[in-house]
């Protein structure tokens, strides 16, 4: 058996994440579940860096692990959070239908997931029919990595206008440039919509934020 | 890892050598940092043990080993022994990513004088030192104690607010290297000053083609930020003594507590090594390439070399990678001195000039900074 420091490392994290995905049901204390969420976005960022998407990887620590997991964790350490412990390993009836339907929502996701992989087991997908990009003629493809913004901008208008072209046109890219072309590019009206729907979000809160009433109303600081 | 049983071993050495590099300089920079704070104080500082009071390193190690170690009552005992090794991990680990020097070349084979050489080093850096702040959010948690737990969200309030002015001030620099590879970054500032503005060449050759003379701004906001994010004076609001005793680490002694101050000097240590790598060109030397320190050691050995009857290129590989060592540290080594330096001088902001300084300054600025250089690489690529 051949076995390659990849496999080693994606073994080792794959273990993590699957083990610390499972504590952060388990645990009882919402910090050390917030804790554990975190190593589980960790380690979901190595195996990311292990399919060579790096940036995507090195994302993934900065927004999920460094800031989401972080403001989490920080609200959790300001609530009292001794009762609601008490009340999800406390024993009820209740706690009997929970058990049940988290149980059926699972084994549905599970049905469809296998279903899935049987009905793609016996229809396998073409994936060279499905890229939208495919060079037509291969001599065209750049043979050195260019970083230079000309180049790369007549990659961009090349790939756009080209209906049907490979990923070999990307070969030679890091795979930084190869995700922000792709994203300047094919998915650029996803990426802008996400980009407003982000705004609406902060906007949103900041109102939240701003407006009287709730726990803040009458003792508002004097600006 | 590597491919083979030699390079496994030489990689191994090599995060040994670093790892033990960033710790034992630690007790140094506490010698500096208080030698220094009583030369600018007008006092003496420790200077009774051993010369020059250096022994006195040695004193305080051995008292940090040997303190009675001590649990408070109502920790949370794994979270409390994890939380100095949480800290101290990512401000070692960040270092994984850092050029200390050229490649060294012996019998054919190239070592890199750096553990990783990733093509998004800078971004690896900053994904590292991100996670710096979980030890402290735990040691809070876990101290079961009001100070630490006060600290504790000061410090997570303040690192994030402070990483984001951080990260945007750091992208005009990207931009103006269009990578982010740390070793591509300081090959693009060798030689001197040039530039392209409006489609013609300007040199200006008494001027090193540093990244701060591209990006005054984004150096103040940076160095800002990083202040920030190393939790130092002015700005080290979560271990404020006058407020919060000790802060985070109000519950531990001994030998955790050093952690926790390693992990505080290797952010600093990191802090300054990127802002050497980001404005003053890394390891290289000012105005010279490596390609002309490597010709001259290789006319310099010769007399040497025919002595010893040592290899010509093998000693001139040395001596150049020993070069750019003493660069890069010589250089890593002013702004670590210009953190003790600044935390002597200025006293500690209030916390709510804190925030508004990082919300209200510092991220606009660094808005402006990047709108700027937009428009500015714009219109000097235009002919």
């Amino acid at each position: 058996m051949d076995i390659s420091t990849q496999d080693i490392v994606f073994h080792i994290f794959a273990a993590m994440a699957t083990v610390g995905s499972l504590l952060v049901i388990f645990m009882p204390n919402p910090i050390y579940c917030s804790f554990f969420l975190a190593i589980v976005m960790s380690a979901l960022g190595v195996l990311f860096f292990v399919l060579d998407a790096s940036f995507v990887a090195a994302g993934q620590i900065i927004v999920y692990a460094g800031a989401v997991m972080v403001l989490f964790v920080m609200v959790m350490m300001i609530f009292d959070l001794k009762k609601d412990s008490e009340d999800l390993t406390r024993f009820s009836p209740l706690t009997f239908l929970k058990i049940i339907f988290v149980g059926a929502l699972c084994g549905v996701l599970m049905a469809v997931g296998w279903l899935a992989s049987s009905s793609s087991a016996t229809a396998p997908v073409d994936l060279k029919t499905q890229n939208t990009v495919m060079i037509k003629n291969p001599s065209t493809a750049p043979t050195a990595a260019t970083t230079n913004a000309e180049d790369l901008k007549q990659e961009v208008v090349e790939i756009t206008q080209n209906p049907q072209a490979g990923q070999d046109i990307f070969k030679d890219y890091t795979d930084t440039q190869k995700l922000s072309l792709k994203l300047f590019s094919k998915f650029v009206f996803a990426f802008e919509a996400l980009s407003l729907l982000l705004l609406v979000a902060i906007v949103g809160s900041v109102a939240l934020a701003k407006s009287r009433g709730g726990t803040h109303h009458g003792n508002r600081r004097p600006s | 890892m590597g491919s083979n049983l030699i390079d496994v071993l030489v990689n191994t050495i090599k995060i040994a050598a670093i790892f033990v590099g960033i710790v034992s300089t630690v007790p140094l920079l506490v010698w500096v940092e208080r030698r220094g704070s009583a030369f600018m104080q007008n006092r003496l500082g420790p200077n009774r043990v051993g010369p020059l009071g250096l022994l006195q390193l040695a004193a305080d190690a051995i008292k940090f080993i040997f303190k009675e170690e001590f649990i408070p009552t109502y920790s949370e005992k794994v979270l409390y022994f994890m939380a100095p090794g949480l800290t101290l991990l990512p401000a070692a680990l960040t270092f994984a990513a850092v050029p200390l020097s050229t490649p060294l070349t012996i019998f054919e084979h190239t070592y890199k004088m750096q553990i990783a050489d990733i093509n998004i080093g800078l971004i690896y850096i900053f994904a590292v030192a991100s996670l710096g702040v979980y030890g402290i959010l735990a040691a809070g948690y876990s101290s079961g104690n009001k100070y630490s737990m006060l600290g504790a969200l000061r410090a997570s309030s303040q690192m994030i607010s402070y990483e984001i002015a951080m990260g945007i001030s750091v992208v005009g620099v990207l931009m103006l290297y269009q990578t982010f590879s740390l070793n591509q970054m300081m090959t693009e500032q060798l030689g001197h000053l040039h530039f392209l503005w409006l489609g013609k060449n300007v040199d200006v050759t008494w001027l090193p083609n540093w990244g701060i003379f591209f990006q005054p701004l984004a150096f103040i906001l940076f160095t800002t930020s990083a202040f920030a994010e190393t939790n130092r004076l002015p700005f080290d609001l979560p271990e404020g003594e006058a407020e919060l005793v000790g802060g985070f680490h109000t519950e531990y002694g001994g030998f955790k507590f050093n952690m926790f101050f390693m992990g505080e000097y290797g952010h600093m240590i990191t802090a300054s090594a990127i802002i050497t790598m980001l404005f003053f060109g890394g390891y290289t030397l000012p105005w010279i390439s490596p390609d002309q320190v490597s010709q001259f050691w290789t006319v310099q050995g010769q007399s040497l070399v025919g002595i010893l009857h040592l290899p010509l290129n093998e000693v001139a590989s040395l001596l150049t990678m020993l070069t750019h060592l003493v660069s890069f540290m010589v250089k890593t080594g002013f702004w670590i001195f210009f953190f003790i330096w600044v935390r002597w001088t200025l006293p500690r902001f209030r916390y709510d000039q804190l925030m508004d300084l990082g919300w209200k300054t510092l991220l606009p600025w660094s808005l402006v900074n990047l709108l700027a250089t937009t428009i500015i690489m714009y219109f000097s690529r235009m002919s």
